[in-house]
């Protein structure tokens, strides 16, 4: 008995001895596991990368243009374009419509947050990841954040607002909603911190301009500023933000830099400096590199403040598919508004506008139908085709007349002559580059104001003056995912819709009448949460406007 | 796994040993072998053996019946055995010389064997009247049966067991469930184990259980039926938690078959069957179908324009429409792809050994022709077992199963996501087509015929669907796969089995290799596309290899109490397994015509790699201990680790516990005795599991991601599942085994309650504010099973001289029902209805059962429109009509005074008003409107019960064997004929729409014809389709006659018998569609999508033996 007992002891030694849970440690093979990796610098900047990445996402892109375009007076719906599409241009939007899911954007939002959690640890196991490294990534992540908060809370409104990185499925991942003003506030005071903390400038002109600099940031400033200036009820805060907006527009404005001119002699120059020849071509797809900083390719030109830098992989996929491929015959799923496009209409252009041709292709591919040509290619007047195709274009968050004209937007709204005189000049800055031969001088510089084009006396006034900033807005950024936001703005401005819907009729031949009543109240200006994402998480609450009835009692 | 390989080694040592043992020096001893009639005996084995009885030394007589044998120690025992004679076993001692007589084993007296029926749990082989799991083991007679798997031999012979074949077509296999469904999205299908070793799908970790169901049960193929032994079914808890998380749902183990001691026997048996298609729906005729297609389009815009479509225009005119002759046939594409399959099977088997050791070959050839066209099957099995008895108390086994199978599949024709086969397109291919290309003279060439692009835009869905001959001919899909399994057990008693207490270890080492290949192709030939398109000229490679290896030491100890009256043995093991896969698969397209495997040169697709690493281990103890017999317990433990889960939450424990009383040992029970042979009760419980099919879940995880800037970046992909745990399922089961008349008749009976708690389900939806939009894995609920099992046996209980039956009859029924589940995954499966035809509400309801129906209740045709003169003449008291009623049924006006129309989903983008003609469905609320309120409870997939019948007849050498498998109560979707008489598309229709409405007044239960899904609700998902599937099926009845052995051994034989068995004779059902046997979704609920139905056959064959 006693020698059995020995042998089962013996035995179960055994056991035991082969029982290492080390055994079933398992890693994968294709994958990096959380414990292998924060451990240098160029880890952290792999991640920092993906967050760029995930904007260039066709999902992400899409939305930057459906949100900020489709519901404007700027673009109809093609018939080819997707049903979801076809509805919000019908104003028939429901909460099932898969342009709501806003997945894109809060997949951009936890690849910050995770690198906003990883990355300090990093400073332990990479002697060579400083302060001043870490704090410039951040930076750069804490704008990224803020600019797809910004976004999220321009469409949306209310949305949840989730600064921690999930990483586990012990978090709590039911996150409520929050006002969109807290969500400003934070993206403020993020912006605030990203702003002392980013780079000026990177290794070379494209990292510059894809990358977030503190001009990058500053430009976001300036937009978020003009937002909260227009959604905010107390006239002092107002006031304050409008004064806000101005002091980061003139940063831009008044940027300058080091530049040799031609006799050899480093001087300071404008940073962001005009384009005056084919500037579109130039700004949104340079083929052959004239006038961009040098060598940097396609795109990145001395106006862009920030542009999501495209190549042949990943592809601008949202663009070509919502505003055309180099098929010069057939539109992408948007076409311009034909009220504003016809070659005759002077609704929006006038005749001497160079743009429209610029933005539009002419002649229409057929009746009523006009391509959509910004980011497509060059337009020249020469040769027997003016429109030549790219493949490649990159996406222009900011740009410098974006910011002029927010400044001039700001200046008109603290009204007063000084103020009012400075915002046309601002508006004559962008017009007169464009009707260059309607203007009777050659030179568009800035402080020279043009005699024969936009006269003082015409727009002394703050409505006159603030609805030739908007369709100054409109048309120097036409398609560039900012009309619908312009329009809002403006609305939640006046706290009402009646304005907009003006605009937005001109879109429509038909059924103008329910339109108007559809955008009515200011909630329709606000798409609706996703239907998904309400079912899974019980804390969001529905946009009343979107509350149907319907939704029958299971 | 060191250790093991130890053993192992040692006892390879010992064989070697073995075979040189005659080298060694020692004395010489002579001696003669004689018998008292023959003499001199040649040919004797004379073995030196060891206190183990291990040889040591060997030799053999000569022609005089001498030998010389240099034996290696003196205290070893001479042991001398021959054929036909009672071996001799003799000390050898100081004795040099020996003359040894032999006597006759005939002359031995009869032997009382005195042995109690045992069953193998799988850990210990313990007295059947002992054991308390709830079980049932089935002594496979399978040599009579073509059947090509197992589980079709299996069908309805186990109670609880409920299988429904796939399909027919070859090596499709079929859903075995075991008391229901006890989990959502990982394996339900039971774990199937070969001589105590898992025997998995070669790479169970990458397959998706859910949504290949076609494919999970044709790895059984790769066993040969005529190996098996016997097969027990492992039903509760108690039984199954020895395999712990693998045994959630059930085991099946089955043991092969052994070799015997005795002179070697060779088998020989083959078999043939032929197979043929039943009858499916008749469809249309080319005439009726193109006078079918004119009214669907005309009706939705009462406008002859859109009707006026060339290809169903009968124009005989070359200017007008040149290939008007392919569209002006009667082609009944359906026998055009049904052919007679024919199947061979041959099969041979060597058995036989000695009193050291014994061993079993076989080996067997199965060709398999489909009885759809472009299906074969090619198989070639073999399987090997050795035993050897190093000594006494050494058992050596090794044991090799190899299978390779060749396979011809159809190419896979998909729609809407599913496999609709051949048969399917045959089903709906437009029947005025012709199948071949037909020369200006009418004549078919020997070109097939495809639609050319041009065709009329408004036939859009047959330009789609390819000529299905040409498809099975042309395109190829060929799957080869290897697989070889060998093993090797050592078992060694540390206790000599005089002491008569046992004490045992056992080792065992066991590899899994498989390979798989698969080759698709499609050429040019069948499209009429651009050469770009991705179809075109496609080759498809994919392979796949994996290997898996278990080591497992046991150790059995079975004391000897000095008082009899107890029992007790006690078993405990430690298991090792691990394995990995690879796999690699590339699509190109445009490939250089002629040339169907490209080395360059095309474009590729698609490319894929992966592989897997997967690991576990176990350790399990279980102790059966028995009071006189009557009073039992057995009880397991298990706790098992996986490499799937993080640190934390690795470990699962199981176990079960289960307690048998035989009532009929008390003795109060004395004077029943006399009839009664067995009264018992049995109760368990047990708690099993499953582990997630997915890897490295406890991990986040980073991988490389494409460029931004030209610098590469790296992004997260995947949230650490911390939360995540084991499914577990616990089992309680009461059960009653009761036996009369020497158990002539036997009454076995099981009541059940599985609930399965942390139930796993896979891509569960999160809010997407998390950077996510799914956690791969979540516990989401639970749910529970509950059901009884009846089995009746009757063991030759007709016996009038030499004809006798036996008979079997089980009934089993099993009700599962959610008892909890997250909001999350209720609300993302409970969408918004809506609002198509062919399409059922999913519901999902916490307390009911999972595979619930619901839809419209179907009331037949309106007879006229709500306008129509007649009607409006008769005070709308005609027929019927689409008027609004109130609850009361009387009709609801406007203010106009004109009644009120009965619509479609009011209010919303798909209104609709019904017209005369269209489908009635009931208001149930009586708003005159019919929506999602309207939709009610239609039923449940699941059978209320279920369970088989059968005869054994047996008269002299005759024996009859019937087998019927039935189903009842339960629900079946008809996909297939919604499909086939919903006149919505221009795919072809059944012949039973030539009764549709076509004008008013026509009263009928088929709806007029409507092109367009959306112009009409004719369709929409209602019990007009929803069908009863019960059934009773005769499954299989075979005659077998064998000779008498006294005419055979004339020629030598042994045995010959030959067998004639008719498959699928005959169903009894009411089920309209082709096959009342459909299996169940991934949801539970069963869709009819006219699978190839099973195959209407008959075999026949010979077994021989020498």
């Amino acid at each position: 008995m006693k020698n059995i007992l020995n042998i089962l002891v013996f035995f179960s030694f055994l056991l035991l001895g082969s029982a290492c849970s080390d055994y079933l440690n398992v890693k994968p093979e294709n994958q990096m596991v959380k414990e292998d990796f924060w451990k240098k610098e160029s880890d952290v900047e792999a991640v920092v990368r993906t967050c760029y990445r995930s904007m260039e996402e066709k999902d992400f892109m899409w939305r930057v243009i459906v949100w900020g375009e489709l519901r404007s007076d700027n673009v109809i719906t093609n018939s080819s374009s997707g049903n979801d599409e076809q509805l919000i241009n019908n104003v028939n939007i429901l909460s099932t419509n898969g342009n709501c899911n806003w997945q894109s954007f809060y997949t951009v939002i936890n690849d910050c947050n995770m690198v906003l959690k990883y990355a300090p640890g990093v400073m332990d196991s990479d002697p060579n990841f400083r302060t001043a490294d870490l704090q410039a990534k951040e930076a750069e992540v804490l704008a990224i954040r803020a600019l797809s908060y910004f976004y999220l809370v321009r469409t949306f409104r209310d949305i949840p607002l989730s600064l921690e990185a999930t990483v586990s499925d012990n978090q709590n991942l039911l996150i409520p909603q929050v006002s969109a003003d807290s969500v400003l506030k934070v993206i403020t005071k993020d912006l605030l911190q990203a702003e002392t903390w980013a780079l000026d400038v990177y290794s070379t002109p494209s990292e510059t301009k894809g990358r977030m600099t503190k001009d990058a940031i500053r430009a976001i400033m300036a937009d978020v500023y003009l937002w909260r200036a227009a959604v905010d009820t107390s006239a002092t805060k107002k006031a304050e933000y409008y004064e806000n907006c101005i002091t980061y527009c003139d940063k831009l404005i008044n940027a300058t830099t080091e530049d040799f001119i031609s006799d050899g002699s480093l001087v300071q120059v404008q940073k962001y400096k005009l384009i005056k020849l084919q500037a579109s071509s130039q700004i949104f797809s340079n083929g052959g590199g004239i006038g961009s900083i040098s060598n940097s390719g396609v795109g990145n030109s001395s106006e862009s403040i920030f542009e999501l830098q495209f190549s042949t992989d990943p592809k601008n996929d949202a663009v070509i598919s919502l505003y055309g491929d180099n098929n010069r015959n057939s539109a992408g799923s948007f076409k311009a508004t034909l009220a504003y496009a016809d070659s005759k209409s002077e609704l929006v252009f006038p005749k001497t506008d160079t743009r429209k041709a610029d933005f539009i292709v002419y002649p229409f591919i057929s009746e009523g139908i006009y391509k959509i040509f910004k980011y497509l290619g060059t337009h020249t007047a020469l040769g027997s085709d003016p429109y030549s195709y790219n493949t490649v274009s990159n996406w222009i968050f900011y740009r410098i007349t974006d910011i002029m004209l927010m400044k001039a937007e700001a200046l008109t709204q603290l009204g007063g002559e000084t103020n009012l005189r400075q915002a046309l000049q601002l508006v004559n800055t962008t017009y007169v580059r464009a009707n260059s031969s309607s203007s009777s001088s050659s030179s568009s510089s800035v402080n020279t104001t043009p005699t024969d084009t936009l006269v003082f006396n015409k727009y002394n006034n703050v409505p006159a003056m603030e609805n030739l900033v908007l369709l100054e807005r409109q048309r120097e950024l036409m398609f560039e995912g900012k009309r619908w936001f312009d329009l809002v703005r403006n609305s939640e401005r006046k706290k009402s819709t009646n304005e907009l819907v003006g605009y937005v009729v001109n879109k429509y031949t038909s059924d103008i009448s329910t339109i108007i009543t559809k955008l009515s109240v200011m909630n329709a200006l606000y798409l609706p949460i996703y239907e998904n994402e309400l079912k899974i998480n019980p804390l969001l609450k529905q946009n009343p406007y979107y509350q149907v009835s319907s939704s029958i009692v299971k | 796994m060191k250790q093991l390989l130890k053993i192992l080694i040692i006892g390879m040592l010992c064989c070697y040993q073995m075979t040189n043992a005659q080298q060694s020096s020692g004395t010489v001893i002579i001696g003669n072998v004689y018998a008292k009639n023959d003499g001199a005996l040649i040919g004797v084995a004379v073995r030196e053996v060891d206190a183990t009885n291990r040889i040591v030394s060997a030799t053999i007589t000569d022609i005089n019946g001498n030998f010389s044998l240099k034996v290696k120690s003196p205290q070893n025992k001479l042991k001398v055995s021959y054929v036909g004679y009672k071996p001799v076993t003799l000390a050898i001692g100081a004795l040099k010389k020996f003359a040894i007589e032999m006597i006759d084993a005939t002359e031995m007296k009869v032997v009382e064997v005195k042995a109690k029926k045992m069953s193998n749990t799988g850990t210990m082989n313990i007295p059947e009247r002992e054991n308390s799991l709830a079980m049932q083991t089935l002594k496979a007679d399978f040599e009579n049966l073509s059947v090509a798997s197992l589980d079709e031999a299996l069908q309805g012979q186990i109670a609880g067991l409920d299988i429904v074949a796939n399909s027919g077509d070859v090596g499709s296999g079929s859903t075995m469930r075991l008391r229901g469904t006890a989990t959502i999205n990982n394996n339900a299908t039971p774990l199937i184990v070969v001589n105590d070793i898992i025997f998995d799908a070669p790479n169970t970790d990458a397959f998706d259980f859910v949504n290949s169901n076609n494919e999970s049960f044709a790895n059984l193929l790769s066993i040969n039926v005529s190996d098996i032994e016997s097969i027990t079914v492992m039903k509760d808890g108690a039984s199954s938690a020895q395999w712990g998380s693998r045994g959630a749902n059930g085991v099946i183990s089955i043991r092969t078959k052994k070799g015997f001691r005795g002179k070697p026997r060779i088998t020989y048996a083959y078999r043939l069957s032929e197979k043929k298609q039943p009858q499916g729906y008749k469809m249309l005729t080319g005439d009726q179908y193109t006078m079918m297609l004119k009214e669907a389009y005309f009706n939705p815009k009462f406008s002859s324009s859109a009707s006026n479509i060339n290809e169903i225009n009968y124009i005989h005119n070359d200017a007008v429409f040149p290939d008007w002759r392919m569209y002006d046939n009667n082609t009944d594409w359906i026998s055009a792809v049904e052919t007679t399959g024919i199947t061979n099977d041959h099969y041979v088997t060597l058995a036989g050994g000695g009193e050291k050791a014994t061993f079993y070959l076989s080996g067997g050839y199965y060709n398999e022709k489909g009885s759809i066209i472009g299906q074969n099957l090619d198989r070639y099995t073999s399987r090997m077992q050795l035993e050897y008895n190093v000594s006494d108390r050494i058992l050596f086994t090794s044991e090799m199963a190899f299978t390779y199978s060749n396979e011809d599949k159809n190419y896979p024709i998909s729609q809407n996501n599913h496999d609709v086969g051949i048969l399917g397109i045959a089903y709906q291919k437009m029947p005025n087509l012709g199948i071949y290309r037909e020369d200006s003279h009418g004549n078919t060439t020997n070109e097939y015929y495809n639609v050319p692009q041009t065709m009329s835009g408004a036939l859009s869905d047959q330009k789609d669907l390819p000529n299905p001959v040409e498809r099975a001919n042309l395109a190829k899909n060929n799957v080869k796969s290897y697989r070889l399994i060998p093993n090797f057990r050592l078992q060694y008693d540390i206790l000599p089995r005089e002491t008569h207490q046992m004490l045992q270890i056992k080792g065992l080492v066991n590899f899994d290799i498989s390979s798989n290949t698969s080759f698709a192709f499609l050429p040019k030939e069948m499209f009429t596309t651009t050469w770009t398109n991705d179809q075109l000229n496609k080759s498809d490679f994919g392979s796949s290899k994996s290997s898996s290896t278990t080591g497992r030491l046991e150790i059995q100890w079975m004391p000897n109490f000095t008082n009899n009256d107890h029992s007790l043995l006690m078993y405990a093991s430690s298991e090792i397994n691990g394995g990995s896969s690879v796999s690699q698969s590339e699509s190109s397209y445009g490939i250089p015509q002629g040339i169907t495997s490209p080395t360059t040169g095309s474009y590729v697709s698609d490319m894929k790699t992966g592989t897997g690493i997967w690991k576990g281990l176990s350790f399990t103890g279980s102790t059966h201990y028995s009071y006189l017999s009557k009073y039992n317990i057995d009880f397991t433990l298990r706790r098992e680790g996986n490499s799937k889960f993080g640190p934390g939450k690795r470990f699962g424990n199981f176990g079960g516990l289960a307690l048998r009383w035989n009532v009929i040992d008390e003795a109060f029970m004395k004077k029943s005795q006399d009839w009664l042979s067995m009264l018992a009760l049995r109760t368990s419980a047990g708690v099993t599991g499953n582990a997630p099919t997915d890897d490295y879940l406890y991990f986040s995880r980073y991988e490389t991601w494409s460029n931004y800037n030209q610098v590469g970046t790296v992004r997260p992909v995947a949230v650490t599942l911390d939360n995540l745990q084991w499914e577990t399922v616990t089992d309680k089961n009461i059960g009653l085994d009761f036996g009369v008349f020497k158990d002539m008749f036997e009454v076995h009976f099981n009541y059940y309650y599985k609930r399965t708690d942390n139930l796993l389900q896979k891509d569960v939806s999160i809010p997407t504010s998390s950077g996510y939009s799914t956690l791969k894995n979540v516990n989401v609920g639970s749910m529970d099973n509950q059901g009884w099992e009846l089995n009746l046996n009757a063991n030759r209980f007709i016996k009038v001289g030499k004809f006798s039956v036996d008979c079997y009859l089980n009934f089993s029924n099993n009700k599962n029902s959610i008892l909890e589940l997250s909001d999350a995954v209720l609300s993302t499966y409970n969408g918004e209805y809506d609002f198509k035809n062919g399409s059922y509400m999913s519901r999902l309801q916490v307390g009911n059962s999972i595979g619930s129906i619901y839809g419209f209740r179907y009331k037949g045709v309106y007879q006229y429109d709500i306008d129509n003169t007649a009607l409006v003449k008769s005070g709308y008291t005609k027929g019927t009509a689409p008027i609004a009623r109130n609850a009361s049924g009387n009709i609801i006006y406007n203010s106009e005074g004109k009644p009120l129309p009965m619509y479609f989903a009011y209010g919303t983008t798909n209104q609709l008003q019904f017209k005369g003609g269209d489908a009635m469905y009931e208001d149930i609320n009586h708003d005159g409107n019919i929506n999602q309120l309207d939709i009610v409870y239609l039923g449940n997939s699941n059978p209320k019960v279920s369970g088989g019948l059968g005869f054994k007849l047996n008269y002299d050498r005759l024996t009859v064997n019937i087998n019927t498998v039935f189903r009842w109560g339960n629900k079946v979707i008809n996909q297939a004929r919604l499909l086939a008489e919903n006149m919505s598309s221009n795919l072809n229709q059944s012949s039973s729409v030539n009764w549709r409405w076509r004008k008013n007044g026509d009263i009928t239960s088929i709806p007029r014809a409507l092109l367009g899904t959306e112009v009409g609700k004719n369709s929409l998902g209602s019990d007009r389709y929803v069908e009863d599937g019960s059934f009773w099926r005769v499954n299989q009845m075979s005659v077998n006659y064998s000779l008498p052995t006294k005419f055979l051994s004339r020629f030598s034989i042994n045995q010959l018998s030959v067998f004639l068995t008719l498959y699928n004779l005959f169903v009894v059902t009411n089920y309209s569609g082709v096959d009342p046997e459909v299996g169940i979704g991934g949801w539970g609920v069963s869709t009819d999508n006219n699978q190839t139905p099973r195959t209407r056959s008959f075999t026949t064959g010979v077994t021989i033996g020498f």
